[in-house]
């Protein structure tokens, strides 16, 4: 049954406050090229269903309690990957009044995926991180997942010349 | 004996119905009532059982008389038709005016006809085996009915209209009413035949009307005319039956069917203005403005039954005539609309109307087709059909007193108000469409029976998947309900539990032995009916039923019990509080914290823009925009008269 | 025993075969799955996941927490699963198939009111239009079986099984017909409104969608036993030759596979106004064809 767990993640996709552009580049990973229904992910829409609950986006005032709820839905064990950098600690909107900051704030974060956002290969092995934490988690099936050593995926090296735009700034919690 | 049994049953629910007229208290007119449901119902049973005694073939037993009693009979009839004259001149409708002096004129001119010669004994009254099945429906039902409208009315004078009559004219009628109806299925000389139909009719009337005001008053007297039309066709079918073969007995029809089929389509049609068929079923939609027992003796006990009574009777001596297949036709007609519109309807009471006009209409059907198969169908859709329902309407009425409602779409959590009526309802519900309750067992018959006939299995089987329809959105609806932890006690008096509680374990019981039942009552009845047809019923008509592994009640009790037992060892104890979750609303819900037990509807409540709370309302699927009721029915009625001029041509054509 | 025997022994034996169909079906319903998954992705250009992950799957489902909104809920999952099962028992054991059609009825009707239960929109949605699946389908089924009954004079299953004709040379038109009711009950486009695999969005799943963990895992097996079964009925329309009717039913079920790559998700109301007139037409066609 662990590697049944291991072998079918399935993902609920959730967009705090995020700009898309996390979102479209992990909706890109079920693309032909990427496939991550390989690996056996699905893409459910609801976190009923789910064991990997993926944010992407900074927390604010507003939807903390959404958050909240759709984690408090899902069966454990389960696993959150915070896909992004604004996630991982608000990201540049870090300073705005209504941002609270990363999602560590209201739930337990168990994988980072810094970025801005990061590359699919990147997303990917997020979650692959995020399987081996799932199948670790087995054993005590409770709700209110406990501290767990955070993890920081390292991006892949990035290719010769930057993308313009804001530099990424990983910050570890 | 079995005779002042008889006269008891017809006799003593009049007498208590004028004792309950007279009594002063409400609780002396209760005593009288439970009394009289009672004696029927024991009268019923002990009727049945002393005729079992009979030792002439077919155990049927009959009273005998001589000729002049047929003279009361008519006398009778003239009195009922002259009090119905009476009151359409006191509500100065024409119509029905002219449909009495028409009535009153045919009653007269049929005891002006020769009789035949030499005869000197009538057959009054006569109990065979479908007359038995009626008893037992009439007499239990009718009898658990009345006792639960004892504590109906208690609760209904509270908020009645002021307009309404008093409690005990309602008894009055009520009563009096299953008498009548008892009179009617034992009568075999057609003049008290008539006389208890007129009188079924009348109390109807009175019924309708009960609790007074405009609306009330139209629907009683839609009723009163229609069903006046249908007396018109009934006393001419009697006139042309004696005027053709010299007798006024059930019997005649049998004599020589090229000149009774005429009188036996007239009576058919009679009995489609009772049962509410296509075109006729406008006053049986209407009737449900009365209290709400009277709803469930008019369709489960007295009135809608004697229609379908009057055809189960008449129609096995015309096996294979071309008429018949036109009655079938009506009634598939009719089955296939009344389902219809019953998915369209979220009135409650209205569903039940239509649901069981879709039902009768296949008793209908069924004796149209005239197979011994489809026969027994039939029969066995009478007694299973009046439970239910008789137990369904009995439940919305108890539901409408309580939330003061009777749409559908407000019934959902009730499993929580009110526990016991609700599951009941659902037992009800579920008896009406799911294996292995009688109603299925029957409909599944109906189906093989029409194998021959393409036309009407395409009827047949769009009625039946137009059943589940409406059957299912409504168990759901009912029984959707947020988490409790524990269930309220149902604040429900005596006599409406006893009365739910009677005819919920009838049901179950039937539900149980539905093929024991149907082997060995439906089957050996059908068998004394057709072997006067046949010289003997061949055993190929039973091979739907003779086959093994044919539908058996056991094996699905069995995977209905395997699986609560799983469900009780491996789920339900290992259930805990901790993994109760609200539903999925995109995460917006309100806090669980917030949501009490007494307003569990505030489950589904949701944040919306700015933090306000909204309430999310969803309603089921109704074909608005894509049927139109009025425009649906105004079809079905055309096409509908149009059958039925067919039918009558027909009949003429071939007594010519 | 040699080999020989022992086949038509356990062949002969109907208690060993319905305990080995209750054990196989679902396993045979996981590899259809299964399939279904590896050659959509195919059509796709992906590779699609592991043979086995159907299987991976209901593994899963079952370690997971039983989270539930409240008790009645669970006891429809387990009533649907138990019916589904019940449906492959009265097949193995030749009864009259339209009790089998009403067991089967019944175990959809305990689905749709396990998704009513609840108080939860999408899930009620999804439930109504399962009701109206079944509005849909339900006609044609049977039709079917009264084509059946019309040929063979009788409506046992294992009367069929006599017959020496396959049934697809006298019924072709109703074979059609059928398809379109297996193409709704196997959940594929267009007729996959009430839940899906691909419907996230606008109904999130429909009617299993408040079933988590091993509830859900129920309703999965349940409807592996659904896809064995449908696959079963394709087959018996060549019951003669195993390799046949075998061959006929994959060709179908691929003829499906590709329709749900092809097709987008219709309405409910098409559904409905579409299979009463075409396969409804279709099988009255062959049904008057039939008449004798």
């Amino acid at each position: 049954m662990t590697k049944a767990t291991a072998k079918s993640p399935w993902i609920v996709h959730f967009n705090c406050n995020s700009c898309n552009g996390c979102d479209i580049e992990f909706l890109a990973c079920l693309t032909p090229v990427y496939d991550v229904e390989r690996l056996g992910v699905v893409h459910v829409g609801n976190p009923k269903h789910a064991d990997i609950l993926v944010v992407t986006g900074s927390v604010n005032h507003r939807n903390k309690r959404v958050l909240k709820n759709v984690y408090e839905q899902m069966p454990s064990p389960k696993v959150v990957v915070a896909m992004g950098i604004c996630p991982a600690t608000g990201g540049i909107f870090a300073d705005c009044y209504n941002v609270i900051g990363g999602v560590n704030k209201v739930i337990p974060v168990d994988v980072y995926v810094p970025g801005c956002p990061p590359k699919p290969e990147a997303m990917i092995d997020g979650i692959i991180e995020a399987v081996g934490i799932l199948e670790k988690k087995r054993c005590n099936s409770e709700t209110v997942t406990p501290e767990l050593p955070v993890k920081i995926v390292k991006p892949a090296p990035a290719p010769a010349a930057p993308a313009a735009g804001a530099p990424a700034k990983a910050v570890a919690n | 004996m079995a005779e002042w049994v008889l006269y008891g049953l017809m006799g003593i629910p009049l007498i208590c119905g004028v004792l309950a007229l007279l009594a002063k208290h409400d609780r002396l007119r209760n005593v009288i009532v439970a009394l009289s449901a009672v004696a029927v119902a024991a009268g019923g049973l002990v009727l049945v059982w002393e005729s079992l005694q009979s030792s002439t073939p077919g155990k049927v037993w009959s009273l005998t008389a001589p000729v002049q009693a047929g003279w009361i009979g008519s006398g009778l009839e003239l009195v009922i038709i002259a009090i119905i004259f009476g009151v359409a001149l006191k509500i100065r409708n024409f119509w029905i005016a002219l449909f009495g002096v028409i009535q009153f004129v045919l009653a007269l001119a049929v005891n002006f006809l020769p009789a035949h010669e030499g005869e000197t004994e009538l057959v009054l009254f006569r109990i065979d085996d479908l007359t038995r099945i009626m008893l037992l429906v009439t007499s239990l039902v009718g009898a658990t009915i009345l006792i639960f409208a004892i504590g109906y009315m208690k609760e209904h004078a509270k908020h009645a209209p002021p307009t309404a009559g008093s409690n005990g004219r309602f008894f009055f009628f009520f009563i009096s009413f299953v008498g009548f109806m008892v009179g009617l299925v034992c009568s075999n000389h057609l003049s008290f035949f008539s006389f208890f139909w007129e009188a079924t009719t009348f109390c109807s009337y009175a019924l309708i009307g009960q609790d007074g005001g405009e609306a009330r008053r139209v629907n009683a007297v839609r009723a009163l005319l229609i069903n006046s039309f249908g007396g018109v066709l009934l006393l001419g079918g009697i006139f042309l039956l004696k005027w053709n073969t010299g007798g006024e007995c059930f019997e005649m029809f049998l004599a020589n069917k090229s000149i009774t089929l005429l009188p036996a389509v007239l009576l058919c049609v009679a009995a489609f203005t009772k049962s509410a068929l296509f075109p006729f079923q406008s006053w049986l939609l209407g009737a449900m403005v009365a209290p709400t027992p009277v709803s469930a003796m008019l369709h489960a006990a007295t009135m809608v039954k004697a229609g379908v009574y009057l055809v189960m009777r008449i129609t096995p001596g015309f096996y294979n005539e071309r008429a018949m297949m036109v009655v079938a036709f009506a009634g598939a007609l009719s089955f296939v609309g009344g389902a219809l519109l019953a998915g369209t309807q979220s009135n409650a009471k209205k569903v039940l109307a239509y649901s069981t006009i879709s039902n009768l209409v296949l008793v209908v059907a069924c004796a149209g087709i005239d197979s011994p198969l489809s026969y027994a169908a039939g029969l066995a859709i009478i007694t299973f059909h009046a439970i239910s329902k008789g137990l369904l309407f009995l439940c919305v009425g108890r539901i409408e007193q309580k939330i003061g409602s009777r749409d559908i779409e407000d019934m959902d959590g009730l499993i929580f108000k009110m526990p016991f009526t609700t599951s009941v309802a659902l037992l009800g519900m579920m008896s009406m469409l799911l294996p292995p309750f009688g109603m299925l067992l029957s409909k599944w018959l109906a189906i093989e029976a029409t194998i021959r006939s393409p036309f009407l299995l395409v009827f047949m089987v769009l009625g039946s998947a137009l059943t589940v329809f409406f059957w299912a959105k409504w168990i759901g609806r009912m029984q959707n309900t947020g988490y409790h932890e524990h269930m309220h006690k149902e604040d429900i008096s005596l006599a409406m539990r006893i009365a739910m509680s009677l005819l919920a374990v009838m049901i179950l019981g039937t539900g149980l032995t539905t093929m024991l039942i149907f082997g060995k009552v439906f089957v050996p009845m059908t068998h004394s009916v057709f072997d006067k047809v046949f010289d003997k019923v061949p055993d190929a008509s039973w091979q739907a039923l003779s086959e093994p592994g044919t539908f058996s009640a056991v094996v699905i009790f069995a995977a209905v019990g395997a699986g609560l037992l799983i469900y009780y060892f491996v789920f339900w104890r290992r259930f805990r509080k901790e993994n109760i979750r609200l539903p999925f609303l995109c995460g917006e819900n309100i806090e669980i914290s917030n949501v009490d037990e007494d307003h569990d509807v505030r489950s589904y409540d949701f944040h919306s823009i700015c933090g306000k709370v909204e309430h999310c309302v969803f309603s089921s699927y109704y074909f608005h925009g894509i049927i139109n009721e009025r425009l649906v029915t105004m079809c079905l009625n055309w096409a509908a008269w149009l059958i039925i001029i067919v039918l009558i041509g027909n009949s003429i054509m071939a007594t010519r | 025993m040699s080999f020989d025997e022992t086949v038509s022994y356990i062949w002969n034996n109907s208690t060993i075969l319905t305990i080995l169909a209750l054990i196989f079906a679902p396993l045979f319903g996981g590899i259809l799955m299964s399939l279904d998954r590896r050659i959509t992705a195919r059509m796709q250009g992906r590779m699609g996941p592991p043979f086995l992950q159907p299987f991976y799957d209901l593994f899963k489902l079952f370690g997971k927490q039983p989270l539930a909104l409240h008790r009645p809920q669970i006891m429809y999952a387990v009533l649907h699963l138990v019916f589904m099962m019940l449906v492959v028992v009265l097949l193995v054991q030749g009864q009259d198939l339209l009790m089998v059609l009403f067991v089967q009825a019944f175990s959809v009707i305990c689905l749709v009111l396990g998704g009513m239960s609840v108080r939860s929109p999408y899930s009620w949605i999804g439930s109504q239009r399962k009701i109206l699946q079944m509005l849909a389908y339900e006609p044609v089924l049977v039709l079917l079986i009264l084509a059946v009954n019309l040929r063979d004079n009788s409506f046992l299953a294992s009367k069929v099984m006599e017959n020496q004709n396959p049934l697809i040379f006298s019924m072709p038109l109703l074979f059609l017909a059928f398809l379109c009711v297996v193409a709704i009950e196997f959940q594929k486009s267009p007729f996959d409104v009430a839940t899906s695999h691909h419907a996230h969005q606008e109904i999130v799943k429909g009617i299993t969608l408040e079933f988590s963990g091993p509830f859900l895992g129920l309703i999965e097996i349940a409807h592996c036993y659904e896809l064995a079964i449908f696959f079963g009925l394709m087959m018996a329309f060549w019951h003669t030759s195993l390799i046949a009717g075998f061959l006929l039913a994959f060709c179908s079920f691929l003829f499906l596979l590709i329709l749900d790559n092809a097709f987008s998700r219709l309405t409910s109301y098409w559904m409905l106004r579409y299979m009463w007139t075409v396969p409804l037409t279709l099988a009255l066609a062959n049904l008057i064809w039939l008449w004798r």
